[in-house]
């Protein structure tokens, strides 16, 4: 079984592109529909965990405040992927523990590459 | 940068609607917009396709304009269903975009209905049916958004101009048989010129 993502957006399209993507590149992946999904979903333990910013219930920023806070998962690299580019939100994301910023629209090859930096 | 994901609407696209006394913009090939309040919408649509998305409760909603880029960068087609195509991306792009700022401003995902518009046959330099790939993606991505379709008036022959009332939901629809010159094609022409060059690959930053 390859490495576990959580993988997190509102968008079923993104969570079918970016799951099948990861699938194909060996990674299992765990998906989750917002922030406070993601967070249900922290009793596994994660490689890396990938993030949409702007989504209903709990933004990304606030998930990854969460993240950090878990004994499971705070160690785990977070990648935010977004259509948000202003360095201000860069910044905040940057402030609460992301590690990589990725600014949309992204090709999946660039996310598996990011992965396998991190991860490799 | 796509021109998509920076877009600014300028004062220019701002006017009053006499005839129905409303503030009003007026959307071009790759803008969108979300407003809270009485404003209305308006754009022209050939071969672009509109799609018009509201929170049924709170009558917050938006529209945009787009058309996926058709070509590569050989001039072959785009194959819009690769699930990863460029194309895919950049449509992707504009109805996430759309429904992020509804979000953003307070709509709810599962009240949403769209409407959607445009993907006439336009373009009588080319034989490839642009405007169908067009209605065929947003269709597909509404679909798995779980995102209701309320109004459909795609296809055919003749542009549209589109009105959208987001916080009634009302559309009035104006059918152009006849235009005067081909300002429309010219236009779509000049967009999808862009797209086709858009950037369609990722910024990233470590930290």
């Amino acid at each position: 079984m390859g490495k576990k993502i959580l993988f997190v957006d509102d968008s079923a399209s993104m969570r079918q592109v970016v799951g099948i993507a990861l699938k194909n590149a060996g990674y299992d992946v765990t998906t989750a529909v917002d922030g406070q999904d993601g967070v249900s979903k922290l009793g596994d333990r994660f490689a890396a965990i990938v993030s949409d910013l702007n989504m209903p219930n709990m933004n990304g920023i606030e998930m990854i405040k969460a993240i950090k806070q878990d004994a499971n998962n705070k160690f785990a690299p977070i990648i935010m992927l977004t259509t948000e580019s202003s360095d201000e939100m860069k910044k905040q994301g940057q402030a609460a523990g992301a590690k990589v910023w990725i600014v949309k629209p992204f090709k999946p090859d660039q996310l598996i590459g990011v992965l396998k930096k991190l991860l490799g | 940068m796509a021109r998509i994901s920076d877009v600014t609407i300028k004062d220019e696209q701002l006017y009053w609607d006499h005839r129905f006394q409303r503030h009003t913009i007026k959307l071009l090939p790759g803008d969108f917009d979300v407003i809270n309040g009485e404003e209305m919408l308006v754009t022209v649509l050939g071969s672009c396709i509109a799609a018009c998305i509201r929170d049924t409760q709170s009558g917050i909603g938006g529209m945009n304009h787009f058309l996926l880029p058709s070509e590569n960068k050989n001039g072959q087609p785009k194959n819009w269903h690769d699930y990863d195509s460029e194309a895919t991306r950049y449509g992707d792009l504009a109805m996430e975009q759309l429904i992020n700022n509804i979000i953003g401003m307070g709509g709810k995902r599962e009240n949403l209905e769209a409407k959607i518009f445009g993907g006439a046959r336009m373009f009588k330099t080319t034989f490839s049916d642009i405007g169908g790939q067009n209605i065929a993606f947003v269709k597909e991505y509404l679909k798995t958004e779980k995102i209701r379709i309320t109004k459909n008036d795609t296809a055919g022959t003749n542009a549209r101009k589109v009105y959208y009332i987001p916080s009634t939901g009302e559309v009035f629809l104006k059918r152009i048989t006849r235009t005067n010159n081909n300002t429309i094609e010219l236009r779509e022409r000049e967009y999808m010129d862009e797209a086709n060059h858009a950037r369609t690959t990722a910024d990233i930053s470590f930290f």
